[in-house]
């Protein structure tokens, strides 16, 4: 990888590799198997705010050591069998990084002062049942290939995912490594989503339709509801211009743009203190069947949300494309003078 | 009244109930207010005059880019700032006059003495509220956020008891209490990089903002900010506006992330020039 | 661009760079050499504690006497990191003369510590 280049990736904000996912493979020609997900229900009851609605407010967490896709050699197991398993699994498997010092190397993460949510599943993606992404559609790993290879030059700014960019994180609220703190606010009709970094989401929840579909936008288009005690919200309008992987800490495979998803995130409270958070993100020119993961959403209680003022200190990205051109003048001077 | 009107009032009723109007009172007449009897500000406002081109007396003018022609002038308006212009130390003034002088880019690039509202930098406050664009409050008890459409410009106002900035920002730490039914913001703790308007209005880190935000009736706030930097400034000084909100049927923020409208001017000089051999 | 306001955009780039947080522990390294530690004294010219990108620029002197900024950066510490170690807007103040110990830029001609552990002139640490 080019030098310059990780000097953009660090300004991925903390973004984990939680796993570089292998790649997914095409889809054979089959009938694309159509499925709903229906997220397990709770017997819990939120107290209410004075108008009525289920009452989520404050700040929430969700870093996780658990990876999108089941490891391979946890194949066929969709749960830790207790605490204790999931632990050593995690003291072994979490991140690595370094901490503040001079480059001493790394070393795992789990027990210094992030805040992992316990999840004993061995996987986020919860749907299918394999733990793993459905196949590619032929059509979106061709697609794939070319918005990689093309990326891979650093022409553009466009080349670098949104967060590099300092435009948007993501929706559906993905895992995060760092400054992941989200805050739940409401009023009479709304509720807003505010994670510390980039994106603050809007929706309103009086099933008014969804924007005009000539509007895109990075974090879409989000309108809500409430199902008894669980917030159902479903997003579109989103570009083609916010894809996923990259920078942006699902590892997912990059270069699937967001364009023609449909995301339906339930929140589901199960205690005051735990939100479980699904998310089905479906595009059936993407992938040959729907996908849900489960993110477990924690309350913290100590977290106060910060400014974050990415594009204001964004030297990096234009230091990254200097250098990719600095790097490509090299390389054709050695090119000519070979000649 | 027929049986038919009356049943089609109730039915008026009802739907009025449902997009979210309190029963404590009928529209347009009094101010709304929450269940715990404040002044309810939640809602999408927008305040409606320029003075984010200039919060003093200003008359039209073409603007610094000459290209954009009358799309890109500078539009009249009275001054906002009440009893005279902004009492500015005479050394700071000189620096209002050169920001004035370099409000526009003359050459691509990242330039940072120009207004960072070019650069769509963080506004600070109190420019976000008069930006040209909507803003929506969120109220309870506890807090009060407000969300601007304008990049991702946001602010926590937590009421009570008032916490101390654990950093410095653009928008500035806020802390909110009421005042009767006036909502009263505190706002310190702010870095030096934000301007007032677009002509060269500016500040230190010193500044201090106190806002008030008071109904004037169910659809209107009057919106009022001291400003306070003995760094720059002989005295506080205020400035005060109307808010207005915004009754556009299914009306909502959209997206204004606008540090991506700006890339080409921050990194054109930095785009892969394919060559044609 | 004249040489010294390409000077200054590369402090700020390094600058910059060491201060958002940083996945894998190698991200400073095409910038700054972590095989090798300096030490310099300087005096602050800016110091902003904001969130990502805190901001440290110290007046100092290079080895031919010059005046340069050197931009200071704190590794994968963001702004909430530093705070949560104890730094706020008031640990440094402008004028103030402080030593930085860390790693070097490696571009020629440019002045910048990453990684960096600061001492006053009393020999405190700092925060």
């Amino acid at each position: 990888m080019k030098y310059t280049r990780l000097a953009v990736a660090g300004l991925a904000a903390a973004v984990t590799v939680i796993g570089v996912s292998p790649l997914v493979s095409p889809a054979t020609a089959q009938a694309p198997a159509v499925t709903t997900f229906t997220p397990p229900a709770s017997t819990y009851t939120p107290p209410r705010t004075p108008w009525g609605d289920p009452d989520l407010m404050g700040v929430w967490d969700y870093q996780t050591v658990i990876r999108m896709q089941r490891p391979m050699d946890l194949a066929g197991k969709a749960r830790f069998a207790s605490d204790a398993e999931y632990l050593a699994w995690a003291k072994v498997n979490a991140p690595n990084r370094d901490s503040m010092g001079a480059g001493v190397g790394a070393y795992n993460e789990f027990w210094n002062e992030r805040n992992f949510v316990k999840n004993l599943n061995t996987s986020l993606i919860v749907d299918p049942p394999d733990g793993r992404y459905p196949p590619l559609t032929p059509q979106a790993e061709q697609r794939r290939k070319e918005i990689l290879s093309k990326a891979r030059e650093y022409a553009s700014w466009e080349d670098y995912h949104a967060l590099e960019r300092c435009l948007a994180t993501h929706t559906p609220n993905g895992p995060q490594a760092y400054n992941s703190g989200t805050y739940i606010m409401q009023s009479p009709g709304w509720i807003m989503i505010v994670r510390e970094r980039l994106d603050t989401r809007i929706i309103p929840l009086d099933g008014r339709p969804h924007i005009g579909s000539n509007i895109r936008q990075w974090n879409g288009d989000s309108v809500g509801r409430w199902e008894g005690s669980m917030l159902v919200v479903e997003t579109t309008n989103f570009t083609d211009k916010q894809r996923m992987g990259g920078a942006s800490g699902t590892s997912v495979p990059a270069g699937i743009p967001f364009g023609n998803f449909k995301v339906t995130e339930y929140f589901v409270p199960v205690s005051a203190e735990r939100i479980e958070y699904y998310a089905t993100v479906e595009d059936p020119t993407t992938w040959t069947r729907p996908w849900t993961f489960n993110l477990p959403w924690e309350r913290d209680r100590d977290y106060r949300i910060l400014e974050y003022a990415c594009h204001e200190g964004n030297i990096a990205l234009g230091n990254s494309m200097r250098g990719e051109r600095v790097l490509e003048a090299e390389a054709a001077k050695k090119g000519e003078a070979g000649k | 009244m027929s049986i038919t009107k009356i049943a089609g009032a109730v039915a008026f009723g009802v739907v009025c109930l449902a997009v979210g109007w309190s029963t404590a009172q009928t529209p347009d007449q009094g101010i709304r207010r929450t269940r715990d009897g404040k002044p309810d500000l939640n809602g999408i406002w927008q305040a409606m005059n320029t003075a984010n081109y200039n919060l003093e007396d200003h008359g039209t003018e073409p603007s610094q880019v000459i290209l954009t022609g009358a799309v890109g002038a500078v539009f009249p308006g009275d001054s906002v700032v009440e009893g005279g212009p902004i009492p500015y130390r005479p050394e700071a003034l000189a620096r209002r006059e050169q920001n004035r002088k370099n409000a526009m880019p003359k050459t691509m690039g990242r330039h940072l003495d120009i207004d960072p509202e070019v650069n769509c930098f963080l506004p600070g406050v109190p420019r976000a509220t008069y930006l040209p664009h909507p803003f929506q409050i969120f109220q309870s008890p506890e807090v009060v956020w407000i969300s601007y459409q304008y990049s991702y410009a946001r602010r926590e106002i937590p009421i009570g008891k008032p916490t101390e900035a654990p950093i410095e920002s653009y928008m500035g730490w806020s802390n909110g209490r009421w005042d009767g039914d006036t909502f009263v913001v505190d706002v310190t703790a702010f870095t030096d990089q934000t301007w007032l308007d677009r002509s060269g209005n500016y500040h230190s880190e010193a500044l201090h903002v106190v806002e008030r935000y008071t109904p004037l009736g169910p659809n209107h706030l009057m919106y009022e900010a001291t400003i306070e930097d003995p760094k720059t400034f002989t005295r506080p000084w205020r400035i005060s506006m109307p808010l207005y909100r915004r009754m556009d049927r299914n009306v909502r923020l959209l997206e204004y992330k606008c540090p991506e409208v700006v890339e080409e001017l921050h990194l054109q000089e930095f785009r892969k020039v394919t060559q044609v051999r | 661009m004249t040489r010294s306001r390409l000077v200054a955009a590369l402090v700020a780039a390094l600058v910059e760079a060491g201060g958002v947080p940083l996945a894998a522990h190698h991200n400073a390294a095409p910038l700054f050499d972590q095989t090798k530690t300096i030490e310099l004294e300087g005096t602050v010219k800016v110091w902003r504690l904001s969130n990502p990108h805190p901001l440290l620029i110290l007046d100092a002197a290079n080895e031919k006497g010059e005046k340069v900024e050197c931009g200071v950066s704190f590794g994968n510490a963001a702004g909430t990191a530093l705070r949560r170690r104890g730094w706020t807007p008031e640990t440094l103040k402008v004028g103030e003369v402080v030593t930085a110990k860390g790693n070097p830029a490696r571009a020629a001609d440019v002045c910048g510590i990453d990684s960096a552990v600061l001492t006053r002139a009393d020999g405190r640490p700092v925060p």
